[in-house]
């Protein structure tokens, strides 16, 4: 029968391609990825006292508020495998108001591991602080940045060598207040969004 | 430690399942992401567990208007990959202004993680893909027949992966075949129109998939005892596609998203080899991806 003739070799032939695996050969293979996770470091300031010129200095230590380690363990990320940890964003929020109050020209200066804060960091930022707000992200400062990240740097060879680097960061927050002659009294909080990459060892099904 | 290995992986005797190995990391990369790039990250997915699930169902227009028939199988689909889907362009998150517009990879893309820089000195990193060149989905097979020349199919498997923070996996498909044969008895070739709808489920909620089927198909049996049977079907595919993650920023923040839906329509070819008691089939799929599929059944 001829139609027996064409299909039988045909139906064969392809049961045999696809059955031998030529088209899909499931296979287990270990993978080498790189995991991204991120963390957050939030300084609480509050502002009392200045008037017309406001400026307003503080250190913190970031092992105070970046648990790296914790966060890596969240992750499934192996110390030894961190590859870096860079600043992705800077952003502020005013979580106490004062009624009136702005805060015009203003900028933050950062200095790391102990330097003073010359930096820009926030560059040129006017606000009202007249009510609470949610994050606001800033114009940011290559060279204050740039301090960050180095540090981030700095505590990735921390935890891989055990050589301790000085994790302080300082800031200085510097603007003109008004209404001028009275005091400034609000509270704000800054920022910091860190982008983490380790890699992790996985298997896959392919 | 809140987890002990970084992976899991399970190869059961029976069931074979496709990405259930990284569910965990898939949960991490993810975390990293906002809702729209979670997206992009994953657009690949709805094609590849489309084509997979919506594959190797029915391999036979033959169905008895009433018999005896049970079988149990394993039916491995995979498809291979687009190199085009391999990267997205993700959308800035709030407070971050990329410099220019960079490729970032997908879930089967590179597994490097590509930084991206932002305005103000600022990088943001993107999460490495699984490195995938193609995508396989092993699930057992259950066929029940028949009565007025129809016939049930059900697939099921329900898994715990390895260390319990990974979740489980679960798929569960129910459908059917009926007879068109029956009416139509001139016919040269057996013929059945058939209906499957599929849930797949991924770790702790973090995919959620459902899936329709419906497709007729074509088969003539040539042989006696040892038979072979190619078949051919036409069909219909949807897919829905859900994932639901917490953001590593902020572990209060469960992030959901809807991928957008997927149908496309069906062509399989394919043949089948039966022994008693055995059969063997494999099959050519050109659905939302090109595929193949082999299965293995013991039974009547």
């Amino acid at each position: 029968m001829r139609t027996n003739r064409f299909w039988i070799p045909a139906a064969s032939a392809l049961l045999a391609v696809v059955a031998s695996g030529c088209l899909v050969v499931p296979q287990i293979k270990d993978k080498v990825i790189d995991l991204v996770t991120g963390s957050e470091v939030i300084a609480p300031f509050t502002t009392f006292g200045s008037t017309d010129i406001f400026t307003q200095t503080a250190t913190v230590d970031l092992r105070d508020f970046l648990d790296i380690a914790g966060i890596l363990d969240n992750a499934g990320i192996d110390v030894s495998d961190v590859k870096s940890i860079t600043v992705s964003g800077v952003s502020y929020r005013i979580i106490r108001a004062e009624a009136g109050r702005t805060i015009t020209s203003g900028d933050v200066l950062v200095g790391v591991s102990g330097a003073a804060p010359t930096d820009t960091l926030i560059a040129d930022f006017s606000g009202s602080a007249a009510a609470v707000t949610d994050w606001i992200y800033p114009r940011l400062g290559v060279a204050g940045v740039t301090q960050l990240n180095d540090l981030l740097a700095g505590i990735v060879h921390e935890l891989k060598t055990g050589t301790p680097v000085d994790q302080r960061v300082s800031y200085t927050v510097h603007g003109v207040s008004t209404p001028v002659g009275v005091d400034t009294n609000f509270d704000y909080e800054i920022r910091l969004t860190v982008s983490i990459v380790g890699t992790v060892k996985t298997k896959w099904l392919e | 430690m809140k987890r002990t290995i970084p992976i899991v992986v399970l190869v059961g005797l029976a069931a074979i399942v496709l990405a259930a190995p990284a569910a965990a990391d898939l949960s991490s990369k993810l975390g990293a992401l906002s809702g729209d790039n979670a997206k992009g990250y994953l657009s690949p997915m709805p094609k590849a567990l489309s084509a997979t699930l919506n594959s190797s169902i029915f391999q036979s227009g033959k169905v008895p208007l009433k018999s005896v028939e049970l079988s149990l199988g394993i039916h491995v689909m995979g498809v291979n990959v687009k190199d085009e889907d391999r990267t997205f362009l993700p959308t800035d998150p709030a407070g971050f202004q990329s410099v220019t517009p960079t490729r970032v990879p997908t879930i089967i893309g590179d597994g490097t993680a590509v930084p991206v820089d932002g305005v103000g000195g600022t990088i943001l990193n993107y999460p490495g893909g699984f490195d995938i060149k193609s995508f396989v989905v092993a699930a057992p097979e259950l066929t029940v027949g028949s009565i007025f020349g129809t016939r049930a199919v059900v697939r099921w498997i329900s898994l715990t992966v390895g260390d319990s923070d990974f979740g489980k996996v679960d798929l569960f498909g129910i459908g059917g075949q009926h007879s068109i044969s029956q009416y139509l008895p001139k016919l040269p070739v057996d013929l059945a129109c058939g209906l499957f709808y599929q849930t797949f489920k991924l770790g702790d909620g973090i995919l959620d998939t459902k899936a329709l089927h419906f497709d007729v198909t074509a088969s003539r049996d040539f042989g006696a005892v040892v038979k072979i049977a190619p078949y051919v079907g036409l069909g219909y595919d949807t897919f829905k596609m859900d994932v639901a993650y917490t953001s590593t920023l902020d572990p209060a923040d469960r992030i959901a998203v809807s991928m957008d839906n997927q149908s496309n329509a069906h062509l399989t070819l394919g043949a089948q080899l039966r022994l008693p008691g055995v059969a063997l089939h494999g099959e050519f799929n050109a659905a939302a991806n090109t595929g193949a599929a082999v299965g293995l059944r013991f039974g009547r």
